[in-house]
């Protein structure tokens, strides 16, 4: 599934801005830079942007520029990322995989879209799935999705670490791990470990990909 | 950094300093600072060498030579000689007399040059002020309002003796005023734009308005 993308030009027309704003906001980093995409059209080079996360961010901003000065701004987009929403079509085999999609995601849209949070829950469980033998079972997902959910918001970017381990009896046990090495007796054995802020850097990588 | 006892650092004469973070770092003569520095003010007249990232939290002022090989930031460039920067620079004030090299980008909020510049990236300043006084060559400039202008020293030194070309040679312009003089351009795009003597521009995209000078080439000028 193709991203689609808007150039510069299209972009500064519909949503009523000027350079001097875009690039200001680009010097802010409120846009980051991976979402500046060059490409060579018959009248020289262009920049594009993937289209439906660069509308969203910029609707965002002009929303919030009345009340916040920029800079206070700036804090708030990096670490929230709210105004990310990505449609179904985009996230489907491209960054998660078909069958995590089909288990999970019904039940977080809104109309047709996950938040950024939301799609990055659901490819860590993608991950997980893939990396750990014979697969996760839908309700192994599901109570990973469940505390990823909960606890993820309330770590505030703090690094930690995902952990399954898995004991003699085949029962699997998800972790949250802050920070610390995590030993166990011989009978368990640590199946996957996963450090969250690895898998969010992957996650933006694969998201901001444009082939 | 915590905000526990900092020192500062003096060199007179030959010497060097280690990295790390500084008050104030003064360097008269020739020095090197052999890693990475964070500081609040460091001035430096002679030549200096930094190996690796610069950080400056209120001024960093040069009065001769300096080269940073990695990345400079800081609130406030003020620079009288040459700068070479491995990196990019990004800051809010920067002043440059004399000759600015950059292999990364340049991002500042008020961006005054007089001399000479050569940027491989992007020139991002809201706004942009550049007096040629020698040939200059950036990849792309972007922000609100750019001023290009050649120095009007230029006329009586060419006059004497006339040398290479002093003229800006840049593939793409993109900001809301711009103003225009000897610059060689692939793309110019604006909402009011001024081309003025000695230009040659490719193509010119413009939204409000457009002057061109009689001595100026445009290949194509398109109103959006």
């Amino acid at each position: 599934m193709e991203q689609e993308l808007i150039s510069k030009k299209d972009l500064l027309e519909e949503m009523g801005i000027s350079y001097g704003q875009l690039y200001r906001w680009k010097r802010k980093r409120l846009i980051p830079e991976e979402w500046f995409i060059r490409k060579s059209t018959f009248t020289g080079q262009e920049t594009f942007f993937p289209k439906g996360l660069i509308l969203g961010r910029i609707s965002h901003i002009l929303s919030m520029k009345d009340d916040l000065s920029l800079d206070e701004l700036v804090g708030k987009l990096s670490t929230l990322q709210s105004d990310i929403r990505l449609r179904i079509e985009e996230m489907h085999g491209r960054i998660v995989s078909p069958i995590t999609m089909d288990r999970y995601a019904e039940k977080m849209l809104t109309d047709g879209t996950l938040a950024f949070d939301q799609a990055f829950y659901l490819f860590v469980a993608d991950w997980l799935h893939r990396v750990l033998p014979g697969g996760m079972t839908e309700e192994e997902g599901a109570r990973l999705i469940k505390l990823l959910v909960s606890r993820i918001p309330q770590l505030e970017e703090r690094a930690c670490n995902l952990v399954v381990l898995q004991t003699a009896g085949k029962q699997r046990v998800i972790l949250l791990l802050e920070g610390g090495p995590l030993h166990t007796e011989e009978s368990t054995v640590i199946a996957a470990s996963l450090s969250i802020d690895e898998a969010a850097e992957a996650f933006k990588a694969k998201l901001y990909a444009y082939e | 950094m915590n905000a526990s006892y900092r020192g500062s650092a003096r060199v007179v004469g030959n010497g060097s300093i280690a990295g790390g973070s500084y008050d104030t770092v003064r360097i008269v003569g020739d020095s090197e600072v052999l890693g990475p520095i964070e500081c609040d003010t460091f001035s430096c007249m002679g030549n200096c060498k930094i190996k690796g990232h610069v950080h400056a939290d209120k001024l960093f002022k040069v009065t001769g030579d300096v080269t940073v090989e990695g990345e400079w930031s800081g609130e406030e460039l003020k620079l009288l000689g040459q700068l070479n920067v491995r990196g990019n620079v990004r800051g809010r004030i920067v002043k440059v007399t004399g000759n600015l090299e950059a292999q990364g980008s340049v991002e500042a909020e008020h961006l005054t040059i007089k001399g000479a510049i050569t940027v491989d990236g992007l020139i991002n300043a809201e706004h942009a002020d550049i007096q040629l006084y020698g040939p200059c060559r950036v990849k792309e400039i972007g922000g609100r309002r750019i001023d290009i202008r050649r120095s009007s020293w230029m006329s009586v030194k060419n006059w004497i003796k006339s040398q290479m070309k002093t003229e800006l040679t840049v593939s793409v312009i993109e900001g809301d005023d711009i103003t225009l003089a000897y610059t060689k351009a692939d793309i110019v795009r604006g909402n009011k734009v001024h081309i003025g003597k000695g230009c040659e521009i490719g193509r010119v995209e413009y939204r409000r308005s457009l002057h061109v000078a009689r001595t100026a080439k445009t290949g194509v000028e398109v109103r959006l």
